[in-house]
């Protein structure tokens, strides 16, 4: 066995798994701490972390939270009519959750409630979606599992929307969290689900969050995220998605805070008629790196996947994208396409893309294409030529580049948040 | 209004403008003929202040000031506008969208209230009515998918809310039939008025059989070669240009 380094080492330490619990939970913990103390953090040497380094997080003394932080105030996405969710440093939080009103028979609330209410589902879904084995983050995220969101509905179409808000806050210790999440939609359910983290102050939070999402049985769930954590967050966001039979997980993620960013999320097309659609938009600045990383796994014959991510990157900002489809035997008649673009603003910025197919079906329709690219001086020139000031010129080029992401997706009143974020972050670039 | 002394510019380090003088006056038109690589194109992207076009030697005085000077979103805001021989696609930026940030764009630089998007409407209708242009068209990115006409009648409509002092037409006859040059003929002439002066750049005459030049000049190798009246584009659609690239050679 390797030896650990010492930050793995002290995220082992910090675990404390209490044998009085839920006995399949306790398991769960157990596999999760073993399969961390194996790894520990993974080093560039990792295949799958080879752009990516964790290693600022060896730099700071990483604490559990210890108690409930005070909340500044929340601003929302969804105008009033939604369901609320507030989880603040990976605790759910429920005098700010508005959840009253949920259908009947449905379940919206925390992971330590759902355990009391909903243990035989969850004993079937927990850490099976998502496993200790598909990362070691994920393994770190099952051996601290103490709290994150449960949404579960069968045969439910929900008509509002739910916002759920992750909040990372801290006055000057630097935290670590690991919030366990869980969405189960399943009998023609329908959601659509609107996520953010985010950061109210400046410190230093280790946000490890582990998603798990099974949608099934023709149910359809819109899943749009925005990452936009503190300056000095680190953020590993491990989401894993079932897909089943004629169902559909669509999503659309944004991405332009924290000072490293992994969105890594693992879908795995399970039944014939599954489909995913992903977007994926990407903006960082001097000093951030970010890295989406998705795999698709075609389990069976004939499910569709759609990926276009597109990013910008200014300043010494880094980015990387991997995306990865994969056809297992016998998904004859799979349908997977992925397009990556990235924008470099300035000469400091890197980029690695990485697309990949594995294809061990017949009879398949799968494309992959990358493109790295620097804004067109012709383009440029085209509209200042029309009085159009340089910088305003600039703005208008990169909106439109990402725009194209944005129009794929059918997000109501939010597509108008989306086109603010983005040019907010122009202006402030 | 414009005065070109002696200006020499290079692209990629090869000389291709060898010492231009030409002076225009408010209200005028004049039409600069050429075969190609004469520096036709070279001349109207250094007017419009092209990233790339090196002006080694000379000056451009535009109202009085020194052009060359300017950014080539200042040029504009002075009211310099240069219709594109290849007007550029912008693929995701809607035709509408584009106009309207380029009008409030001039008119904050002139010091001109900006218009919102109900009064920039009533602005652009007459003018998409007399050029042709369908409601379709400016809903669509810019130039995308754009006919060779399309894109010419989207450049005039472009110069016609710009509302420019200097337009520099640079051979927007290429590319058109018959029609599409009538319909473009008609509306730059719709747009001269005595305090409106245009450069028209063409390689051939018809298009000056819609817009009557007050001069007309013949640039060969760099340099103005000939200058003389409208019977002179008369001349070189009968002789053609032979005569001039074989002086200048």
């Amino acid at each position: 066995m390797n030896k650990l380094s010492a930050t793995s080492q002290s995220f082992v330490d910090a675990c404390s798994i209490s044998e009085t619990e839920l006995p399949w939970l306790n398991s769960l913990k157990k596999c999760g701490i073993e399969e961390f103390s194996k790894v520990g953090l993974p080093t560039l040497r990792n295949e799958a972390w080879r752009y990516t380094s964790l290693k600022q997080l060896e730099r700071l003394d990483w604490q559990k939270v210890a108690e409930d932080y005070e909340v500044g105030e929340l601003s929302w996405l969804t105008s009033g009519d939604s369901y609320k969710l507030v989880i603040v440093n990976g605790k759910f939080n429920y005098s700010l959750s508005e959840i009253s009103g949920f259908p009947e028979g449905a379940f919206i609330g925390s992971l330590s409630e759902a355990l009391g209410s909903h243990s035989e589902l969850l004993e079937t879904h927990l850490g099976r979606i998502a496993t200790s084995k598909d990362s070691p983050l994920l393994a770190l995220n099952a051996s601290h599992m103490a709290d994150g969101y449960v949404i579960l509905l069968s045969k439910v179409q929900l008509t509002k929307p739910i916002e759920i808000l992750n909040v990372g806050r801290t006055d000057g210790q630097a935290i670590a969290y690991h919030p366990r999440n869980l969405i189960l939609l399943d009998q023609l359910s329908r959601a659509t689900i609107f996520e953010r983290c985010t950061g109210q102050n400046t410190g230093s939070y280790f946000m490890n969050s582990g998603t798990e999402i099974f949608v099934d049985q023709g149910s359809h769930l819109q899943h749009h995220r925005i990452f936009a954590d503190g300056p000095e967050a680190i953020g590993v966001a491990s989401t894993g998605v079932r897909v089943g039979s004629d169902a559909n997980y669509t999503s659309l993620v944004l991405s332009d805070g924290g000072k490293l960013l992994r969105n890594d999320v693992r879908i795995h097309l399970s039944a014939s008629g599954a489909e995913t659609k992903l977007g994926g938009i990407y903006l960082a600045d001097d000093g951030q790196h970010v890295d989406h990383t998705v795999l698709i796994e075609h389990e069976m014959p004939h499910t569709k996947s759609e990926q276009l991510f597109k990013g910008v990157l200014s300043g010494k900002a880094r980015g990387v994208f991997q995306g990865n489809i994969r056809v297992h035997e016998g998904a004859d008649g799979s349908d997977g396409q992925l397009t990556n673009k990235t924008l470099l603003l300035s000469p400091g910025t890197e980029v690695n893309s990485k697309p990949q197919l594995e294809i061990y079906a017949d009879d398949v329709k799968c494309s992959h294409g990358s493109a790295v690219g620097e804004l067109d001086e012709e383009e440029l020139f085209y509209l200042r030529s029309r009085g159009i000031p340089y910088t305003q010129a600039k703005s208008i080029l990169v909106e439109s580049f990402l725009s194209e992401v944005i129009d794929e997706f059918n997000l109501g009143e939010l597509a108008d948040t989306f086109h603010q974020r983005i040019t907010d972050w122009i202006r402030a670039d | 209004m414009l005065k070109i002394n002696n200006l020499h510019a290079t692209v990629d380090g090869k000389e291709i403008l060898k010492g231009i003088d030409l002076a225009m006056g408010f209200g005028e038109v004049h039409a600069i003929m050429g075969p190609n690589g004469s520096g036709k194109s070279t001349l109207s992207y250094v007017l419009a202040g092209r990233d790339g076009y090196e002006v080694t030697k000379g000056e451009v005085l535009y109202k009085g000031k020194n052009l060359l000077e300017m950014k080539p979103e200042e040029r504009a805001g002075e009211g310099v506008f240069l219709a594109f021989q290849y007007p550029v696609e912008l693929p995701g930026v809607s035709s509408m969208n584009f106009l309207k940030a380029a009008v409030n764009a001039v008119r904050k630089y002139r010091g001109e209230n900006e218009l919102d998007a109900m009064d920039f409407l009533k602005f652009v209708r007459e003018t998409t009515k007399m050029l042709n242009i369908t409601d379709d068209m400016l809903k669509r990115a810019v130039n995308v998918g754009f006919s060779g006409g399309e894109k010419k009648r989207n450049e005039i409509l472009q110069m016609a809310v710009l509302k420019p002092i200097l337009s520099v037409l640079d051979e927007t006859d290429s590319g058109l039939d018959v029609d599409a040059l009538r319909i473009v003929g008609d509306g730059v002439t719709a747009l001269r008025s005595p305090h409106r002066s245009m450069l028209v750049i063409t390689h051939y005459q018809r298009l000056l059989d819609h817009i009557i030049p007050d001069e007309v000049h013949i640039l060969a190798d760099g340099k103005i070669v000939r200058s003389g009246g409208k019977e002179l584009a008369v001349e070189l659609e009968e002789k053609g240009y032979s005569r001039y690239t074989a002086d200048a050679a």
